[in-house]
Formats: structure tokens, C-alpha cells, sequence
């Protein structure tokens, strides 16, 4: 079922982009379809797995390298799927009205499809090699959707940026995938959770894994001090940030540190490198968003800094903190996609996102501000909102630490409520500022394009399943609470949600909080004017284009290195290194006496005069004057070599020398009868000698590795096994089943490599027919004109 | 002059090596053959055509077929992977028997379609550079 | 015995192969290429050759027992029937490069200006200046602008 649903999403991708939506008003509620069977199919599954049920289907792809399709259902994957295809709905109906019959519409169902398709790959699959594929799909998609305007050089920018941070960690973590299965001794996700966790913690390689593991989770979910590609990848179209940046991809790597934190959990380095990278991210994302203007920049901060939450909360090895993280995770994908989307839709009204110039809005969409209120109230955790439930537990979380005598539980606590007064002083800047206040301090954009009722509904649905939740905690806690979170745990969870406790010391904070909060609000003019004296060169962005230009240099100047030298020399310093190898194992070992070879096989007469033959056509082509008699020789020892193949039993060799002989011998003269003979300075002496030597010294070290290879085998070949198994192939030929049944992923290999050097070979053959163009716009630049514009080359059809 | 005798041998030649490279092909799982050398055989076919009709002849038979007979191959090829997937793996063998009236079981398996995938990709690689080559470069020809 | 007959045929083929292949010009350079591609295949074939035997085809597959000392060892075979067909493609590969080089050398780009490299097209100086190969490639891009820019002016 589970792959079915994969295959329905990958499958409505290209269709959707054949099916031209743009032509009908109301296309995204057709593509909102496949999403809903999902979404639909999900809900189904939540009692069983609430009840501690889990789906498995798996496709073996290579069973000889244990590679295999797993997918898993579990209450975390249960729940990321959730979210992935309920709001992947609410962005498809969305985008229908969003991209309002702009011809680019298919297009992006199509990303927006491969997108959701490889991210619920991601989270259902329970293989780590299945898990990366999928991970980089999400790269890659999102690459393509931040770059969805291509005439723009920021967006491409942004892109490329977001792609080589996102690529680069994804890198790192393959790395520690395989360390992860090296140790483990599996590639499957619930193998290794089965483990006992100091399998992997008490082990030497642990912390290599764990940085390299943590790269990859830090830079998909834009920690510190990856953080920076995130609000780049801004300039992706409002539906794609709101469900990729904000609500889906970027809590990948949440997924993956929840997902591998019952393994993981029990080691300091885990905790305090989560701990400090999610508060720094938190602290961070949080102050940098007050200095923002533009609503989809604030919401990126403020995405980040709740991203950085998230982080530390899964540091943490308790019930509440896993808890929390599940709170956290659903309640902001509840509030930040629909804010994102109204951002959007204002933009689609007004035209522009500058908070500036933004007032009174709530009088022209009365809906949408409705939306907004919802959204921000809970972004804002003023009670009785989601928001407020997530952030009772998050602060729970360390008011236990804090009561378990550790003085850094305070600090912690002091940090999160810092966090969450920013949350709502920017919560009500944007509830404020662009719905309700009654003038813009600069230029006012008017509302000339009032949405549908339609279009805001996405977010009102959102919004909306975001404050029933809430109150509906005894229906859904069981499935989409408790399941995840003992998944996360690696332990049965008991809950106790209930959106009001009492007068507790956690309330206080939170009052204490939200009192700051409005303080904050209140003076937000001079503490926004404050930082906006703060340096802007120090940001991420600068150091990593720093770090691309100065990339680039350095390959650039290895390359002049390396291939600046004459390929004489390049091919004899390789051929040197090779042949010291072979001298120095020679000098090192009792080469002579050790070597295994059973000398007392003997040639016969024929086989010595077919060698000598060959030995004599192999000199006579190097010192031939013509170079017809060099050709000639040439095949010579073509037909030689081919006789030795029909002496030593080898039928089929011997064909395919004999056919190749012939059309290697044609190719050649045909390719010197088009090419006249070149006239070349003759090689010095002293160079002709260097050349000499380096020949004989290779000479030399091929002599010793035929008296290698002919020694008798070390180890048992794999032939025996070829060859006593070739009637189960159902052939004769042992040769000819090797090649295309039990090798034929080679032979796959090969056809593929002829095939392109087919189509490298044409083009070269072919490219003078592509020359020339002339610009007609641009006068011809009398450096140039001096070279013939054509190219006569291509004979008739040149 | 020379070249209408080539054109005599080839009018008999050329059947045959077709011929040949279907048997290379067919039998080429039991005995010599298979699908690199039948489809070397066939392009030493389409050599001799060119040495003795002249490359035009050849290309307007021809010449628009060779790069998607390569692609048709290499799919064919990575298709006879693809079948014995529900089988339980990538490239596994399957096989299928076929009785033929009177001659006896014919077996065909997923191997005899990559060989053939093989010998599509191996001759049309080779005929295009023969043909490409062999065109005539301008005022090198009478 | 075998072996040391074996291992001079590998010994002569490659020091040949490599003579030439360190040569100037192109074309011995090619030829050379083809020396070392006979004498890669007589070195992994002559693995093969000290235990003589039948060639490694089933004729009588009823008849077979599971006896296959019989037969010589089919794997350097397999490995050197695919490496034949690829060193041809190898070849057709290189003598494509070398015909677009002459068609360019036709059409008065020099090509030689280093002598000691015969791959080079631009001299060392101006190596990571120009990419004149990738022209025509722009070419059609400029042009296609064009095309664009007339048809959204009209």
C-alpha cells in the first residue's frame, strides 16, 4: 500500500504537467486529489498505529548487496506522513489560484509532486541508503523549485547556494550512513534501533558517525551555522516555500535526529552539541527576524529559530521532551504554513511583501485576517492555541532540568522564554502591522486584486485544523501524539495533555513571557532601529561565498598544475609510479623465489613462432617509416595475437579479435586517407632516450606482472563457480552466459559507455555542420573577423 | 573497376553475413557467438556495402536508424533487467520454454533479450563511425 | 614455460605501446594504443594458459557431469571479450578527436601551437582563456536570442 501511494504521487507529477491545468480555474482541487487519498489512507492507519501497530512492505532491488526497498509505518512516519500530504493538499489547492493560469503551473505540480513523492519516501523508508536517495530528492527538487524562476540571478543564486549546503551535508552523512552500518551491521533503520544503544555510543568510530550524521541533519534543517541558505531559498514561489522551507523539507532533519535518537540519545556528545547548536539556531533566528521587512523574510527567521527549538528538544531523553518536539513539530507546520500562504496572498493583492508599506488590510480581507489571527495567536502561544500547548512542554522540559539541581536548566529556561517573548512580539507585528493598523509609515500599497473566498480557504483550513486540535486532545493524542513520541523515545509514552494546569511555575514563565513579549511589541521601533545599526557583513552568506570563490581559484590553479604539463610526461609519470610500485614489492619480497609458476607447462613449436611473430611486427610497426606498413604491421600482430586465442581455446575470443582486426584496420586507413600526414618537429635526442628508457622500464614491469598473473591463484577463482552453474543459466556457452547472465551488469555497463562514446563521436564528426551563427546584433569584432567565419569541413551536407 | 567486383561479392556476401549474425546471435548462448560478435558481423556487412556502393548509398538505407537502434538496445537491454524484478532481483535470469510444433522446446530467457540489446547497441556503435568516417571530405575526392 | 613466453610477448607489446604512445604525433600515438590494448589482453589471458584444455563450451549439455577441469578457465575470456569491442570504441574515439582537430587545422585554427602536445588546440598561454570548441555552441544560443527578442518585438 504504502509504495502504491509513492507510485500515485510520482505518477500525478508528470501527469498533472501533461494535463495543462493552467487552462481551468479550478485545476488545484484536481490536484489536491492524490494528496487527499493519502492524507485520507493515513487517518485510517492512526488507531492501529496508535495502538502500537507497525506497516512493513519490502522490494528487494540487489539481493547480493542487501539493497532493498523498506518502507516502514511507525507513529513518527505515520505522523511526518501526516503532515507531508495533509499540507501538501492545502498547497495544491492553493497553488491552483496562486499561479492563476500563468503557463508555469504544470510545472511546478510537477516539482511540487516529485517533492512530496521523494519526502514521504523519506520518511517511510526504513533502509539508510533508501532514506539518502530520497533525501537528495528533496535537495533536488527544492533546488529546482527555489530556482523556479529562472530570469531571476538571485533566485539562481539562492538555489545553488541551498543546494551545495543541502548537498554537502548530505555527503557528510552518507559518510556516517555507512559508518552507521558498518558498526551496526545493517543498513536497516529498526535493525539498528533494535540494537542496544551502547552498541554504537561505546564504539571508537561513534563520534566520527555522529558529527558526520549531525552535518547532514544540521544543514537540511538550517542550523547554526548553516542557517544562512535558508532565507535565501525565499525566492522560490510563496507555495513552495510555505510547504518546503517551512513545514516539510527542512524538518528532515528533525526526522532523522528523532528518528535515530533512541540509539543515539544516551551520549553527551549528542546532547550538548544539540543542545547548544539548537539554542544558538533559536537565539539567533529569533533576533535576526525582528530586523527583517519582508513578510517571507520574517517568517524564514522565525522558521529557523523555531527549527533550532526543535534541535534542542531532541537533546533531551525524556518523555516531556519528546513530547514537546511532537507538539512543536505539528503546531508549526499548523501555523507557519498558513502564514507563509498569507504572506503570499498578500503579495498576490497588494504586490508587494514590505511590512512597510502594509496597513488596514483586514477591512479589504476580512477573511485572510481572520486566518492571520488564528495562525498568529498560536505562532504567539497565547493560550488556549496550539502553540500555547507546545510551548508549555517545551518550557516543562527545562523546568525539570532546572529542578533536577542543574543550574544550566535555568539558563535554558531564561533562553526559551527569551525565544518565545521574540515569537510573540513578531507574532503581533504580523497580525499588527499589516491587517490592523490604520497607516503604513511608508508609501501605502492599495489592495488591487482581492482574493476569492477559494483561495484563502487552504488557509483557513489549516489555521483551523491548527486551533481545534487542541480541543479534540482526547480523540487524536493516542495516535498523533503518544505514537510518535515513544517512537522518538524508543519507549511506551504515557500522556497527560491538557491545555490547562493550574497556576503552575511553567504558566508563570510563560505569563512572564508573553508580558515581554508585549513589551517588546510596544517599543519595537527603537529595539528595530537598534539592530538595524548591527553589521551586516558577518553573515553566513558572505563567508560561504568567500569560501565558493576561493574554491573555485583552487581548482582552478590544481588544474593548470596537473594538465599543464605535456602528455608525454603525464603519461610517463603515471606509468613510472605504477611500475615503482611493482620494483618496490619485487625488492621487498623474495620475488623470484616466492613466485608460484609452474614452469613445467610447456609451449609448443606453433605457439613460440606465433609470439616471435608477434614480438617482430610489434617492433617493425614502431620503426616503420609509412605510416601504411605501420597499420599493416599492426594488424599483424592483431592476427597473431588472434591464432594465439584459437591455440589456447578460446573460439569466441578469436571471432571477435578477427571482426575487430578488420574494422579497426578500415577505420584506420579511412582516417588517414582524410588526414594528410603531419609534419612534427623531431623529438631531440636527449627526449627520444628519456622516452626509451621509460618504455623499457615499463616493459620491464609488465614482464614481471604476466609472471604475477600467471602464477598459481592465491585464493579460489569465482570461475569454478561460473562454470558449474552454467546449466542453471540455461546455456552452453560459459563464456558468452558469464557475459550477459552472471557478469551482465558489466556488459550493461559497457553497451551504456559504447553508446555514449557513439554520441561524443558524432558530435565531434558532425560539429562543423553547427558552425556558424552570426549574431546579426552585434557588429563583428575585427579581432575576429580575421579567422573565416565557416568552417568547411562537412563535406555535402557541411 | 575494382569496385563492381566488390559489388558482385557483396550482392553475395551480404546475405550470408546477415544470415551468420543471426545464428552468431541465436546459438550464441550455447555455442561461439552471441550478441558482441553478431553484431560485428553485421557491421563488417554494412562495411563491405560501403566500400562498394559508397557511403551515401549506405546512409540514405540506413543512416537515421543508427542512433535510436542504439537507444532501442540499451533499452532493451536495461528492459530485460527490469523483467526479472518481480523475480526478486535486478538482472536475474528468467527463463521461459516455448514449445515449437515439431521442432522441438525453444528457451528464451531474459539473457537472450540482453544479448540482443547488446548486439543492436555493438553494431549500430560501429556502422556509425564507418559511416561517419567514410563521408567525404571536401576536395579530397575527385 | 608458457608463462615466460607470455610474459616477454606482454614485456615487447607494452614497451612498444608505450614508445609510441609517448611519440608527438597522433597517429603513432593511436597505433600505439592499440599495442597496449593486445598487450593488457595477453596479460590478463595469460592467467589462462599454463593448464591447457577444451574451450569452455558446453556441446553435450546431457553429457555434462559437473566435470569442469576439462575446460580452460572462461573468465579472462569473458573479461577480454569485453575489453576488445571497448579499446575499439576507444579508438573510434580518439580517431573522431582527431578528426575534428584536422577539420579545425582545415579551417586555420592552429592547433599546433604547442608542439609538444598534440591534444592541445590553444597554446599554453591562452589555455584557460579562450574555449573556441564551445563557440558554435553560443553561437546557437545568440542566435536563438535573437530569435526571441525579433519575435517579442513584433
Amino acid at each position: 500500500m504504502l509504495i502504491t501511494l509513492l507510485a500515485l504521487l510520482a505518477v500525478s507529477a508528470p501527469t498533472l504537467w501533461l494535463l495543462k491545468p493552467q487552462r481551468w480555474r479550478h485545476a488545484g482541487w484536481l490536484a489536491a486529489l492524490p494528496p487527499l487519498v493519502v492524507t485520507a489512507w493515513l487517518l485510517t492507519q492512526l488507531g492501529p498505529v496508535g495502538q502500537g501497530a507497525v506497516i512493513r512492505e519490502q522490494y528487494v532491488w540487489s539481493e547480493a548487496f542487501g539493497l532493498a526497498l523498506d518502507l516502514r509505518l511507525d507513529g513518527l512516519s505515520l505522523f511526518f506522513g501526516l503532515i507531508v500530504a495533509g499540507i501538501g493538499a492545502a498547497i495544491a489547492v492553493y497553488a491552483g489560484y496562486y499561479f492563476e493560469k500563468k503557463t508555469t503551473l504544470g510545472y511546478f505540480y510537477a516539482l511540487l509532486f516529485l517533492f512530496m513523492t521523494s519526502m514521504l519516501g523519506l520518511v517511510w523508508a526504513d533502509n539508510l541508503l533508501a532514506l539518502f536517495v530520497f533525501w537528495e530528492g528533496t535537495s533536488i527538487t527544492s533546488y529546482l523549485l527555489i530556482s523556479f524562476k529562472l530570469s531571476d540571478p538571485k533566485a539562481l543564486e539562492g538555489a545553488r547556494r541551498a543546494l551545495i549546503v543541502t548537498g554537502m551535508g548530505a555527503l557528510a552523512m552518507l559518510g556516517g550512513f555507512v559508518l552507521l552500518g558498518q558498526i551496526g551491521g545493517s543498513y536497516t533503520i529498526s535493525a539498528l534501533l533494535a540494537l542496544p544503544p551502547d552498541t554504537f555510543t561505546s564504539h571508537a568510530l561513534f563520534a566520527p558517525m555522529l558529527i558526520l550524521i549531525l552535518l547532514g541533519a544540521f544543514t537540511k534543517s538550517a542550523q547554526f551555522p548553516f542557517h544562512f541558505w535558508l532565507p535565501g531559498a525565499m525566492s522560490a514561489p510563496t507555495p513552495a516555500s510555505a510547504y518546503l522551507h517551512s513545514a516539510t523539507m527542512v524538518k528532515a532533519g528533525v526526522y532523522l535526529l528523532a528518528r535515530l535518537h533512541p540509539a543515539f540519545a544516551e551520549s553527551s556528545l549528542w546532547f550538548w552539541t544539540l543542545l547548544v547548536v539548537g539554542g544558538v539556531t533559536m537565539l539567533m533566528g529569533a533576533l535576526i527576524a525582528l530586523r527583517q521587512v519582508d513578510l517571507k523574510a520574517i517568517l524564514a527567521y522565525a522558521t529557523v529559530s523555531q527549527l533550532g527549538v526543535l534541535v534542542m528538544l531532541l537533546a533531551f531523553n525524556s518523555q516531556t521532551a519528546a513530547l514537546a518536539l511532537v507538539l512543536g513539530i505539528l503546531a508549526h507546520a499548523l501555523y507557519k504554513g498558513p502564514l507563509f500562504l498569507i504572506a503570499g496572498i498578500i503579495d498576490h493583492a497588494t504586490g508587494t511583501r514590505d511590512i512597510r508599506r502594509l496597513a488596514g488590510l483586514a477591512k479589504a480581507m476580512p477573511l485572510l485576517a481572520a486566518g492571520a489571527l488564528l495562525a498568529g495567536l498560536s505562532m504567539a502561544g497565547l493560550i488556549p492555541t496550539f502553540g500555547f500547548l507546545a510551548k508549555e512542554t517545551l518550557l516543562e522540559v527545562f523546568f525539570h532540568w532546572m529542578e533536577s539541581g542543574d543550574p544550566l536548566g535555568l539558563v535554558g529556561l531564561i533562553a526559551s522564554a527569551l525565544a518565545g517573548a521574540l515569537f510573540v512580539a513578531y507574532s503581533l507585528v504580523l497580525i499588527w502591522e499589516p491587517f490592523f493598523r490604520r497607516a503604513a509609515p511608508q508609501k501605502q500599497a492599495a489592495v488591487q486584486h482581492p482574493p476569492s473566498a477559494l483561495f484563502v480557504l487552504p488557509v483557513l483550513l489549516l489555521a483551523g485544523v491548527g486551533t481545534a486540535i487542541p480541543f479534540l486532545l482526547g480523540i487524536v493524542e493516542q495516535g498523533l501524539f503518544a505514537a510518535p513520541a515513544s517512537a522518538v523515545l524508543g519507549a511506551p509514552v504515557t500522556l497527560h495533555l491538557a491545555l490547562w494546569h493550574g497556576w503552575t511555575p511553567v504558566f508563570l514563565t510563560s505569563l512572564l513571557a508573553i508580558g515581554l513579549g508585549l513589551l517588546v511589541f510596544w517599543l519595537r521601533q527603537p529595539v528595530q532601529a537598534a539592530f538595524a545599526q548591527a553589521p551586516d557583513k558577518l553573515s553566513g552568506t558572505g563567508i560561504f561565498d568567500d569560501l565558493m570563490d576561493n574554491l573555485y581559484g583552487f581548482a582552478g590553479s590544481t588544474t593548470r598544475i596537473v594538465l599543464g604539463a605535456p602528455l608525454s610526461a603525464q603519461v610517463g609519470v603515471t606509468l613510472l609510479a605504477a611500475a615503482g610500485f611493482l620494483f618496490y614489492s619485487v625488492f621487498s619480497h623474495n620475488f623470484m623465489s616466492d613466485l608460484g609458476v609452474d614452469w613445467s607447462a610447456l609451449p609448443t613449436f606453433y605457439e613460440v613462432v606465433l609470439a616471435v611473430l608477434a614480438v617482430l611486427a610489434a617492433l617493425v610497426t614502431v620503426k616503420a617509416r609509412s605510416r601504411l606498413s605501420a597499420i599493416i604491421s599492426l594488424g599483424m600482430v592483431g592476427a597473431a595475437v588472434m591464432l594465439i586465442y584459437v591455440f589456447f581455446s578460446a573460439p569466441d575470443l578469436a571471432l571477435t579479435q578477427f571482426l575487430i582486426e578488420v574494422l579497426t584496420l578500415v577505420l584506420l586507413v579511412l582516417v588517414f586517407y582524410r588526414i594528410p600526414p603531419q609534419e612534427v618537429q623531431p623529438i631531440p635526442k636527449r627526449i627520444s632516450f628519456r622516452h626509451l628508457l621509460i618504455s623499457l622500464i615499463v616493459a620491464s614491469w609488465g614482464f614481471g606482472m604476466a609472471l604475477l598473473a600467471a602464477q598459481r591463484p592465491l585464493f579460489a577463482s569465482i570461475s569454478d563457480y561460473f562454470s558449474l552453474n552454467v546449466l542453471a543459466a540455461h546455456g552452453g556457452n560459459i563464456v558468452n552466459v558469464i557475459l550477459v547472465d552472471f557478469r551482465a551488469m558489466d556488459t550493461l555497463g559497457e553497451i551504456s559507455v559504447m553508446v555514449v562514446a557513439a554520441l561524443g563521436g558524432y558530435a565531434l564528426l558532425r560539429a562543423s555542420r553547427l558552425r556558424p551563427v552570426q549574431d546579426p546584433t552585434q557588429p563583428s569584432d575585427p579581432a575576429q573577423s580575421k579567422k573565416p567565419a565557416s568552417k568547411p569541413a562537412g563535406g555535402k551536407h557541411g | 573497376m575494382a569496385e563492381r567486383y566488390l559489388a558482385l561479392l557483396d550482392r553475395i556476401l551480404t546475405p550470408i553475413l546477415f544470415v551468420l549474425a543471426i545464428i552468431f546471435l541465436i546459438v550464441g548462448h550455447n555455442e561461439p557467438g552471441g550478441g558482441f560478435i553478431a553484431g560485428l558481423v553485421v557491421a563488417t556487412a554494412f562495411l563491405m556495402q560501403i566500400l562498394a556502393r559508397g557511403d551515401d548509398f549506405v546512409r540514405k538505407l540506413i543512416g537515421v536508424y543508427l542512433q535510436p537502434t542504439m537507444g532501442v538496445g540499451l533499452v532493451i537491454a536495461i528492459f530485460s533487467a527490469v523483467l526479472s524484478l518481480p523475480e526478486g532481483a535486478f538482472l536475474l535470469g528468467t527463463w521461459w520454454k516455448i514449445s515449437l510444433p515439431g521442432a522441438g522446446v525453444l528457451e528464451i530467457g531474459s539473457p537472450t533479450l540482453f544479448d540482443i540489446g547488446v548486439f543492436l547497441v555493438v553494431s549500430a556503435f560501429v556502422t556509425s563511425y564507418l559511416l561517419e568516417l567514410s563521408r567525404p571530405a571536401r576536395g579530397n575526392r575527385r | 614455460m608458457i608463462a615466460l613466453v607470455f610474459a616477454i610477448l606482454v614485456a615487447v607489446l607494452m614497451g612498444t605501446a608505450i614508445y609510441l604512445i609517448l611519440q608527438r604525433n597522433p597517429m603513432r600515438m593511436l597505433l600505439g594504443l592499440g599495442l597496449f590494448t593486445h598487450a593488457v589482453n595477453m596479460l590478463v589471458f595469460g592467467t589462462s594458459v599454463s593448464d591447457r584444455g577444451q574451450p569452455p563450451v558446453l556441446l553435450d549439455k546431457a553429457a555434462f557431469d559437473g566435470d569442469i577441469s576439462q575446460f580452460v578457465d572462461p573468465l579472462p575470456q569473458a573479461l577480454i571479450l569485453t575489453a576488445i569491442v571497448i579499446s575499439f570504441g576507444i579508438v573510434a574515439f580518439i580517431i573522431a578527436l582527431l578528426h575534428r582537430r584536422h577539420t579545425l587545422d582545415l579551417a586555420g585554427e592552429n592547433c599546433t601551437d604547442r608542439v609538444d602536445d598534440p591534444f592541445a588546440h590553444e597554446p599554453r598561454s591562452q589555455l584557460d582563456a579562450v574555449d573556441e570548441d564551445y563557440e558554435w555552441l553560443e553561437d546557437v544560443v545568440l542566435q536563438r536570442n535573437v530569435e526571441r527578442q525579433t519575435k517579442e518585438s513584433s
